[in-house]
């Protein structure tokens, strides 16, 4: 388990590189000449120089990228090209939106899901197993930032119960989390549902039932527990995708989380507010999947005793 | 958001369509494949779906009333805002007084022309690569896993953005830019069904017999590969749909004037409290055609590839 967690935390340190060296070489592609940008149209060639000059612009790429590394290890990505700030605060000013967004959506998307799963593959072939299938195909077919706009246009302009965009008071949060969690619990219910009609259908399933446990007790314990794996698993391989949905949902809902930092920067050509947000949520990423490879040994009992 | 096309290929779902009590056909070939389709009412609905937008994305020119960029004087209210749906705009015009419905039509034209060529493009990659890392095994399967790992680490949304602002977005670039973003998952799925592929005797045969590499590869191997690769690519059209969408819907994808259902959507946020129509329609036309392609992918895969199936 050592070993194995190790080789994981070298295998975090190397993706994060990996993924610097992308960041800076499509960086190092942009057509704006960074210098240009900061001086503005109307400075003189020898100001542009001399910027280049403070910037670094003028030596070998590879000579910069050693420079943005070792700064970038210090936590420093440098300043705003647009606004002079710097940049790693700035993101962590936004962070908390982020991360609020996320958790809410997060929660509702596994709750719903889970739950819908569960239910679906318990009345397997019913009615409800039907509309929760169609369902979920809605979920899967909606676009989520176009669900949000219609929500907010119920929700806050025709019957205004909550704030229309924005931050205020704690309620706004409540929108972006049903739009993220429709379009992703569709996904886990599923997933669920295949998993547990596999567990279902078990040995040890058959062998609950015979020793007369009430079915809540086999459904629950003995059924979900395995069918959690397959839950988790997806919740890695959709953190890259999931985190995706929330920083196009902030655009949505005008929440000043990092999505709406990355747009705009990108849209800027504003290269260390990019190459930071980039940076930051590939980080999130590679520490959420492993915190997931992690959580793995406690759901499966056999891995934890396996190595 | 989830990745659908993913899930759906691991999913198994309702029963395989056999009826028993016919006599016994080939269930083998296409036209097994076919009468495995059209055994369920889902999938055709989607066949349905799928080949309306594809024939209105085709014909979009045909089936346009008016050109979707021109700006009609009389396409503007009273107060010089959008017009609501009804009369000579039959689904009402945009902030600039352009004829809606033309532009969802064209629209259409975008929005798959984008979807079909990226996955094509994915499609390509992924099974070069997939198959090379499956068949080779070793230091290329390494490499390849290792390279997925790191692309996978960076949100896709993000790294398209950023791609597409360096080569400044024009339709092709964003078919490259997505397709290049898209070949991960395929990629490792191609890989996995090659490492079990390698394992059967048809290919110790061939490799037996002198075969070079190449030619088992080409020959032997790939054919086993379409369905996954068609039910993957079908259902992922989808995907891509709603991403391009979305990458357009927050202002990097395909750029105005050019119609596209995201970047419609944008100018009618803005719009949002007095002309609603500008997003719900190219939304609905959004659902219509990921719907579509989501039924059209699950049919496939189910008819396609029985051995899914318990």
């Amino acid at each position: 388990m050592t070993r194995h967690l190790l080789e994981r935390l070298l295998w975090m340190a190397v993706a994060l590189l990996g993924v610097s060296v992308i960041t800076f070489v499509i960086g190092d592609l942009l057509p704006g000449d960074p210098a240009r940008v900061i001086a503005g149209p109307q400075a003189s060639q020898a100001v542009v120089r001399s910027i280049r000059h403070q910037l670094g612009l003028d030596q070998a790429v590879y000579v910069q990228y050693w420079r943005f590394l070792g700064r970038a290890v210090r936590g420093d990505f440098g300043l705003s090209f647009r606004t002079q700030l710097e940049v790693l605060p700035t993101i962590w000013a936004r962070f908390p939106y982020t991360v609020a967004v996320g958790v809410g959506g997060l929660l509702a998307e596994i709750l719903v899901g889970v739950s819908l799963g569960i239910i679906s593959a318990v009345r397997r072939g019913t009615v409800l197993d039907g509309i929760v299938i169609c369902t979920a195909l809605l979920g899967l077919s909606i676009p989520s930032f176009w669900l949000g706009l219609i929500l907010l246009y119920v929700f806050g302009y025709l019957w205004p119960i909550v704030p229309l965009g924005g931050t205020s008071g704690w309620t706004w949060i409540i929108l972006p989390s049903i739009t993220l969690g429709f379009s992703g619990s569709a996904f886990y219910t599923r997933m669920t549902r295949t998993a547990m009609l596999e567990t279902l259908s078990e040995d040890y399933v058959r062998t609950a039932r015979a020793k007369g446990l009430p079915g809540r007790t086999i459904v629950l314990k003995h059924a979900f527990r395995n069918a959690i794996r397959t839950v988790v698993t997806m919740a890695g391989m959709d953190v890259g995708a999931f985190l995706g949905g929330v920083l196009v949902i902030e655009q949505v809902f005008g929440i000043p989380g990092i999505g709406a930092l990355a747009w705009q920067a990108i849209l800027n050509e504003d290269l260390p507010m990019i190459q930071g947000t980039v940076l930051f949520a590939a980080s999130l990423i590679i520490v959420s999947n492993f915190a997931i490879d992690l959580m793995y040994g406690w759901i499966d009992p056999r891995i934890r005793t396996a190595s | 958001m989830a990745h659908p096309a993913t899930s759906a290929l691991l999913i198994q779902d309702g029963d395989n369509g056999v009826d028993y009590e016919r006599p016994l056909r080939s269930q083998a070939g296409w036209s097994g494949a076919w009468r495995r389709y059209r055994a369920h009412t889902l999938p055709l609905v989607g066949l349905v779906l799928t080949l309306l937008v594809l024939g209105v994305a085709v014909f979009a020119p045909l089936l346009a009333p008016d050109n979707p960029i021109t700006q009609f004087p009389n396409g503007l209210s009273a107060e010089g805002g959008p017009r609501p749906p009804g009369g000579q705009f039959l689904l009402g015009t945009d902030s600039l007084g352009r004829d809606l419905l033309s532009r969802l039509i064209w629209g259409a034209r975008t929005s798959m022309e984008i979807a079909i060529l990226a996955n094509l493009m994915s499609a390509v990659i992924a099974v070069t690569l997939g198959a090379c890392a499956g068949y080779m095994g070793r230091r290329v399967d390494m490499l390849l896993m290792r390279l997925t790992d790191l692309l996978m680490a960076i949100p896709a949304m993000l790294l398209a953005a950023f791609l597409a602002a360096v080569f400044q977005p024009s339709i092709g670039i964003i078919v490259i830019v997505v397709g290049f973003v898209n070949w991960f998952y395929l990629a490792r799925i191609v890989r996995a069904e090659v490492m079990a592929l390698r394992q059967r005797e048809f290919v110790d045969a061939a490799r037996a017999i002198g075969l070079p590499t190449w030619r088992i590869l080409a020959r032997h191997i790939l054919p086993q590969l379409w369905g996954s690769v068609i039910v993957y690519s079908t259902l992922n059209v989808a995907t891509t749909v709603l991403f391009v969408a979305a990458l357009s819907y927050v202002g990097i994808g395909v750029q105005p004037p050019t119609a596209d259902w995201g970047n419609i959507i944008a100018e009618g946020n803005t719009y949002l409290s007095v002309a609603p129509w500008l997003v719900i329609f190219p939304g609905i036309a959004l659902g219509i055609s990921v719907l579509g392609f989501n039924l059209l992918g699950d049919g496939l895969r189910d008819a396609l590839d029985p051995r899914q199936k318990v």
